[in-house]
């Protein structure tokens, strides 16, 4: 009965505005396919987005589509972002609300072989470092803090050139990068990492952002996407092998060379960043971490406006 | 087999169970060293094949970095200006079979101080060669393996596969060699990138066979299959994913090991294949890339696994052969045992009449019935004799028993002097040591002559032939001590006439006999070889009476007894006896002697006749304390006392 109070309220909502697929909802991932996004992948395959009356487009993903672009460009209704990515988009003029923050913790690292020797930020010192042009932040932050003046580089998608000398530490994911690291034949034991957290310059990372006009106009669509997507991720945790069900049959869609053994690992690195005793640690994005990425940004003079204030960038849909 | 294993069982365990352990050791080592051979040549086919292989993707490999070279080294002497590489590169292209596709991509704004990217590329397509300029805002190459790495460690470098910017289904490989500006050799002007198709090197890895489903495979240096025959697994999996996926860290292990050797002959864990399986890898050090040769065990060791399974069942079928032998043997063996140990049972029970089962062989079973059955045989003739004997000493003793009777029936009593009323206390007592003795004792009174005679004997032997000698002499003595009694000398010199005739056994007797007249108590003795004899005086005084000697009766005929004459007083006693007395031995071979006697005669001689002689008995019994009888003893006692009816009594 409650189904067909809803779905008759849907008809006339649909009937009653301009746009004929309200229901629809497109988004956008930040980088290629992988575990990374387990719980999306699979609260669709589950159905749960349909369920829930919410017809939810997955675009394609990967280098080739920078979420923050599609963004802020409306070809994406919500995105995945980092915390940064969002705050240059501000910084752009492009208003993004974060609507539910997924990893709390920073999960960069600064990467060495364990023979190169480099132990603390000091070691870094003259040395030759890759960091991703996107995310170059966070690195430079702990550069300067230690005032340490490396070659930096810019970092592609692999970390062929860690491996082969070319560069003598490199920045990586725990649930991408180490774990490629870990599934090129490296033990533990012969790299060094460094983690960005532990020195004070770790930001909050994956976040849902959306577009304040999107969540004005279609805050319900909005709400139930988080809160379906809130369900895949723990499912995907409680379900690891379905969620890697799931994200392999998109790899393998989208012809990306990776291994049913790396989404493994990667989601289980994941795992420490999204849960905190079984439970799920978002969707609140935490006032005090919202402002160290600000004083970060500023500091390094990645933001020059006037930021806006936690309450207008982070509104949590589900509460 | 009452919980007991049989011998039969036994013997078979045992022996199976050493022949089967030495088979199976002996079996078990040739098993490892044929292998251990096998694998050897296994190693080395494989060796051989796969540096083939290796070689022959170096060759292809080495064309396209020596034609980067080339195109560097050009580039290099400024020779080839940025807007006139197209024709280089389409030349390149087609000219070499191995490279399929050329590029030379240059530094931001080197080539072009207006363009960031600059980068021309010329690849083969089924048309012919295409070109296509790489670099964009959505394709910032500077920061791709094949840019970057080169560019950083100012070397030439193989990338990982990948696909190809022209076609994403194209996988290809590529070699990119730094090259510098013309001026100044320090300044890197861009990067030099020959591109060889996957498919036109793995082609020849697939080719490879060995043995029927040995095959050859390329991985990349983070040991990513580039071919595999598992297609899915091409550019996805590579030995540390699957390590993990298959929980297999020894795949880990090879992976490392692949990446770490030169080459080397390895054990695949059975993961990979589901099947034990051997590799043989050899590194591509331009690439860093390693070809593989995997043989399945299965194939490796087929062969000795076959040989090795005819063996066991020969073997099997051998056991088999040797149980039933051995169980047959041993039945063969103990069968007959069986039947002996009945055999003996029965002998044991004493039924020796039951013949031993018929046993033929000439071994040592066949000895061991034989010897049995000769012991059944020796023990039935044995118990048969025995009883025989048995029977003949039964009888012999019986008849003795009678003899003894008969012999004792000769001895007289007791003394009949009733009619005579004169007072005359005698006793007298024979034990023999055997049945039937040789002493002997006699008296009987003659009335014509109121007069008594009495006499002891000793036949020189003991036994039947003493006992008839005895009987003779008695009856000889009878006869003709009542023809005359008067003389008693006279007497002994017929009567040992008489015993020499036909005396062969040389057997003789002594003899002491004496004539009692009743009247006067005067006595008459003759004495032919025999111990003196005790004398009492009614005045209590005793002592040996000396009598003149003579020769044993039976000796030597026409003898002379000379005759003493004694006189008795009323109350005088007189002990007879024989050597039994004085000679009787304790156990340590202690005679009982003539001084005993004396004194215990001084004891007793004022006893009645009766008790006299059972003293006698018992000091000399008491004295052998058990000490086997040797010779017969006989004690004859006399008392003389006429008118006195206590002493007659």
């Amino acid at each position: 009965m409650r189904r067909v109070v809803a779905l008759a309220a849907v008809l006339l909502l649909c009937a009653s505005t301009a746009m004929a697929d309200t229901q629809t909802l497109r988004f956008q991932p930040h980088w290629v396919p992988q575990a990374q996004f387990a719980g999306f992948y699979l609260a669709k395959e589950m159905g749960w987005y349909q369920d829930a009356g919410l017809e939810l487009e997955i675009l394609p993903h990967g280098a080739e589509h920078p979420a923050p672009a599609t963004l802020a460009r409306q070809e994406a209704d919500v995105a995945l972002l980092y915390l940064t990515q969002a705050l240059e988009l501000r910084e752009q003029g492009v208003d993004v609300v974060n609507v539910a923050q997924l990893i709390q913790d920073s999960s960069l690292v600064l990467v060495s072989l364990a023979e190169s020797g480099i132990l603390v930020p000091e070691d870094l010192d003259g040395q030759r470092v890759s960091r991703w042009a996107s995310f170059s932040l966070q690195p430079e932050a702990l550069f300067r803090t230690y005032g340490v003046h490396p070659d930096t580089v810019d970092q592609g998608a692999t970390m062929a050139a860690l491996r082969t000398g070319a560069v003598a530490a490199a920045t990586a994911t725990r649930y991408n990068e180490l774990v490629e690291l870990y599934l090129s034949g490296l033990d533990p034991d012969e790299i060094e990492v460094m983690p960005l957290e532990d020195h004070g310059v770790g930001l909050a990372e994956d976040g849902i952002y959306v577009l304040e006009s999107t969540l004005r106009e279609r805050p319900e669509a909005v709400r139930t996407f988080v809160e379906v997507s809130l369900r895949g991720w723990e499912y995907a945790f409680a379900h690891p092998d379905a969620a890697v069900d799931a994200v392999m049959d998109r790899v393998i869609q989208a012809g990306e060379p990776t291994n049913r053994a790396h989404q493994r690992l990667m989601l289980e690195a994941l795992r420490p960043l999204y849960l905190e005793d079984e439970a799920l640690r978002g969707p609140h994005l935490d006032r005090q971490d919202y402002q160290l990425a600000v004083s970060l940004m500023r500091n390094l003079g990645h933001l020059e406006w006037e930021p806006v204030p936690y309450e207008q960038f982070h509104q949590d849909v589900t509460q | 087999m009452n919980g007991r294993k049989s011998l039969a069982v036994r013997l078979a365990l045992v022996t199976l169970l050493t022949t089967g352990s030495i088979f199976f050791i002996s079996s078990g080592a040739l098993y490892l060293m044929v292998r251990d051979i096998m694998l050897e040549h296994a190693e080395d086919q494989a060796r051989e094949l796969t540096h083939a292989t290796a070689n022959r993707i170096r060759s292809s490999l080495n064309e396209v970095a020596g034609s980067a070279q080339g195109l560097a080294s050009a580039l290099n002497s400024g020779q080839i200006r940025p807007d006139g590489l197209f024709p280089v590169l389409d030349n390149v292209t087609l000219q070499s079979d191995a490279v399929q596709g050329a590029a030379v991509t240059y530094e931001p704004y080197a080539a072009d101080p207006d363009e960031r990217y600059y980068g021309p590329f010329s690849y083969e397509t089924l048309n012919g060669i295409a070109r296509m300029h790489l670099g964009g805002d959505d394709f910032d190459y500077f920061t791709r393996d094949w840019y970057q790495i080169p560019a950083l460690t100012r070397s030439g470098f193989w990338t990982e596969p990948f696909p190809s910017a022209a076609d994403p289904n194209r996988l290809i490989t590529t070699y990119s060699r730094p090259f510098f500006d013309p001026d100044d050799a320090e300044a890197l002007r861009g990067i030099v990138t020959m591109d060889i198709e996957l498919p036109a090197l793995t082609a020849r890895v697939d080719e490879v066979e060995i043995f029927d489903s040995g095959f050859a495979f390329l991985v990349s240096p983070r040991t990513r299959f580039i071919t595999y025959p598992q297609r899915d697994w091409i550019m996805r999996e590579s030995l540390f994913s699957l390590a993990e996926t298959l929980g297999e860290p020894e795949l880990r292990e090879l992976g490392r090991r692949i990446q770490q050797t030169d080459e080397g002959f390895s054990r695949v864990p059975e993961a990979l294949l589901e099947e034990p399986a051997r590799l043989y890898h050899v590194r591509l050090p331009e690439a860093n890339w390693a070809v593989g040769v995997i043989i399945p065990e299965r194939e490796l060791f087929g062969d000795i696994l076959r040989v090795m399974h005819w063996v066991l069942i020969i073997a099997a079928i051998g056991f088999f052969i040797l149980l039933g032998t051995i169980i047959g043997i041993s039945r063969g063996i103990t069968r007959p045992l069986k039947g002996l140990a009945s055999s003996a049972g029965e002998i044991a029970r004493g039924n020796l009449d039951r013949p031993l089962p018929p046993i033929r062989t000439g071994d040592e079973v066949g000895q061991l019935a034989h010897s049995l059955d000769e012991m059944r045989l020796s023990l039935k003739d044995y118990i048969n004799d025995l009883t025989a004997t048995t029977a003949a000493k039964e009888r012999m003793e019986s008849e003795l028993k009678i003899a003894r009777n008969i012999q004792m029936s000769f001895l007289p009593k007791r003394l009949d002097l009733s009619d005579l009323d004169v007072g005359i206390d005698l006793a007298a007592r024979l034990i023999p040591a055997k049945e039937v003795g040789g002493d002997l004792y006699d008296f009987f009174p003659l009335r014509e002559h109121n007069a008594l005679f009495f006499a002891v004997g000793d036949v020189s032997d003991k036994g039947v032939p003493a006992a008839l000698f005895m009987a003779v002499t008695k009856t000889l003595v009878k006869g003709i001590a009542e023809q005359d009694p008067r003389d008693p000398g006279e007497i002994l010199t017929r009567v040992n006439n008489e015993l020499c005739l036909n005396n062969d056994n040389g057997m003789f007797v002594t003899y002491l006999c004496g004539v009692l007249d009743l009247g006067t108590g005067e006595v008459r003795f003759a004495n032919a070889g025999h111990n003196p004899p005790l004398i009492h005086r009614a005045d209590g005084t005793y002592d040996w009476l000396k009598l003149p000697p003579g020769l044993v009766l039976g000796a030597m005929e026409d003898m002379e007894y000379p005759v003493q004459t004694v006189r008795l007083a009323p109350g005088d006693a007189l002990l007879l006896y024989t050597d039994g007395v004085t000679e009787a031995a304790d156990g340590e071979q202690k005679l009982y002697d003539e001084d005993r006697l004396f004194a215990l005669y001084g004891e007793i001689a004022s006893q009645p006749a009766r008790q006299q002689v059972d003293a006698v008995l018992e000091s000399v019994e008491r004295f052998a304390d058990g000490a086997t009888q040797a010779d017969d003893i006989t004690v004859l006692a006399l008392r003389y006392c006429p008118g006195d009816g206590e002493c007659a009594r």
